[in-house]
């Protein structure tokens, strides 16, 4: 059974976040950069303190914070004034604009105001109006926005190019493991691994070392290939890339579970032309090992999935892998792709799955109590629900607040694999304990 | 915090009056700082040049002053409150005496 929209009118407990707040996580993984977002406080205030609660990091983000008067007359004049004092204060290479709903429905011409300023400091605009789509599509707006305005073409290049999508830094250190095993060089958008998880060492840099650089952005261009780990969520920029540049393009499910990974790792042999190695096929086994020992514990447990598009199709794959029944797999943003992938899985397995589309967190916790599944995976937000149906909860995506460390593990690759096996038996064997 | 013999060297608010900046400025040393809704950039250079003992403010804050190696504690939303009246002030003081003496601020590299 597919549900793309509800039938009800209203939100009920939103399952996504806006624009803007993907943008500003794809902005923090390139290395000095900073957000700046044009709209009022709490477009700052609130995302600032989910990356503070998820990360356990501080992040710097400006604001053109626009009140009555801008709403009414335009916002031009804090921009160029926060800009301006940005640059003056805090000396970034990048300054991102981001906008929001009251920015765009001002109508403020963002990109002649800002070819209009001159600094010594990039400015890129991007577009990210709170009202259409949701952060999966503002990161992937910021992504685009990067690759449009820098790539250029130099000359070809051995190294290939990654979009991240809305993972953790975790996650980017075990593709950047996965790269070196195999040793391909790569441009990886963006990379937050070390800007949001860095180290507590003084005196503190005036910018988080690591993070994409604007150099690496200009070069994603000459690249043998370019691959969306989540295509949501980065997919714009690689299809950009193909178009403008002429870089071969690849979209595939998130590497996430073992078909995927093999998928993933194929993809990326094949670009650069070398065998995936031995050392991951040692990776591989691992993972396998610990499907099969845990096997007895989770077999046929029916599992409901509420992550973004890409990690619960991905996770979907998987959780059928480890034989267990992927009942619900849901997401809080719009797609129709992610229809078609899960619907793709279904038919594939033979799973009988409820897709969830534009889903918010009461038509998920209705789905759950419906089909009666075992295991809920979802972000801090599904605590509840599973509280209330007495099952067991296992944390996946963002946010994560109530538990900490799951910033750290990865989800992707092999190991990421191993990771959620754990994750997995031991979130059903502690519900078993409890009950 | 005079009550504990602690000497408060800088005091700020967001959204803060002229009443509450007179009653600030009243209860507060000479010498000491007051800053009206200032940013996290102001906030570090505070914390960087005055190396106070102890930051009190929110969340937001909170892995500001950590990575800056300044111990911390959320007088917004609590650590282990309450942190109202005589029993909560107990506690307020346990989790500042906490974060102070905290021993992993000693192993930081190059923490003077």
């Amino acid at each position: 059974m597919t549900q793309t929209k509800s039938e009800r009118s209203v939100t009920i407990n939103p399952g996504m976040l806006c624009q803007p707040i993907g943008a500003m996580q794809a902005v923090l993984g390139v290395h000095a950069a900073i957000p700046l977002v044009h709209g009022s406080q709490g477009c700052a205030a609130y995302p600032m303190r989910m990356f503070n609660r998820h990360f356990a990091e501080p992040v710097e983000i400006a604001l053109s914070s626009l009140g009555e008067d801008a709403a009414v007359f335009g916002g031009a004049d804090n921009l160029v004034k926060g800009v301006h004092a940005l640059a003056a204060r805090r000396h970034p290479e990048l300054i991102a604009v981001i906008t929001t709903c009251l920015s765009e429905t001002i109508g403020d011409d963002i990109d002649g105001i800002l070819r209009k300023i001159d600094l010594p400091v990039e400015l890129v605009p991007m577009h990210t109006p709170s009202y259409v789509g949701s952060h999966v599509t503002g990161y992937d707006n910021a992504v685009k926005a990067l690759v449009a305005q820098f790539a250029e073409q130099t000359g070809p290049t051995d190294k290939i190019n990654i979009t991240v999508g809305l993972l953790n830094p975790g996650d980017i250190r075990e593709l950047k493991s996965m790269l070196e095993m195999m040793r391909v060089k790569a441009n990886i958008l963006t990379d937050i691994s070390e800007t949001l998880d860095a180290p507590l060492r003084l005196p503190r840099p005036s910018f988080p070392t690591g993070g994409t650089t604007l150099k690496e952005i200009a070069d994603t261009a000459n690249s043998l290939g370019s691959i969306a780990l989540c295509k949501h969520a980065g997919g714009g920029a690689v299809t950009y890339l193909a178009n403008k540049h002429k870089v071969p393009m690849i979209l595939g499910a998130s590497p996430i579970g073992v078909a995927n990974t093999d998928a993933f790792l194929e993809n990326v042999s094949q670009l650069v032309g070398r065998p995936v190695n031995e050392q991951l096929r040692r990776d591989r086994g691992r993972l396998i090992d610990a499907m099969i020992d845990v096997q007895f514990k989770i077999v046929q447990k029916k599992v409901a999935i509420f992550a973004d598009p890409d990690v619960a199709s991905g996770m979907a794959r998987f959780v059928h892998e480890l034989g267990m029944e992927p009942s619900i797999v849901a997401t809080g943003t719009k797609s129709k792709e992610f229809v078609a992938d899960v619907q793709a899985i279904a038919s594939q397995t033979g799973h009988e799955i409820e897709i969830l589309s534009e889903c918010d967190l009461y038509g998920l916790h209705e789905a759950v109590k419906a089909a009666g599944v075992d295991l809920l995976m979802a972000n801090t937000h599904g605590k509840s629900i599973a509280d209330d149906e007495k099952i067991a909860f296992a944390r996946i995506g963002f946010p994560v607040y109530d538990r900490v460390g799951y910033q750290r593990r990865a989800i992707i690759g092999y190991n990421g694999g191993i990771n959620l096996v754990d994750l997995i038996a031991n979130s059903i064997l502690e519900h078993g304990d409890a009950s | 915090m005079d009550e504990l013999g602690m000497q408060v060297i800088g005091a700020a608010t967001t959204f803060g009056h002229t009443d509450d900046y007179e009653k600030i400025i009243e209860r507060i040393g000479d010498g000491a700082i007051v800053i009206d809704n200032p940013n996290s950039v102001e906030l570090k250079e505070m914390l960087v040049k005055y190396k106070p003992d102890l930051f009190i403010s929110g969340l937001k804050e909170k892995f500001l002053a950590y990575k800056l190696g300044v111990p911390f504690v959320n007088g917004h939303a609590y650590e282990n409150g309450p942190y109202a009246v005589y029993s909560g002030f107990v506690n307020f003081a346990r989790d500042m005496d906490m974060t102070i003496n905290h021993p992993a601020w000693k192993l930081i590299e190059g923490r003077t």
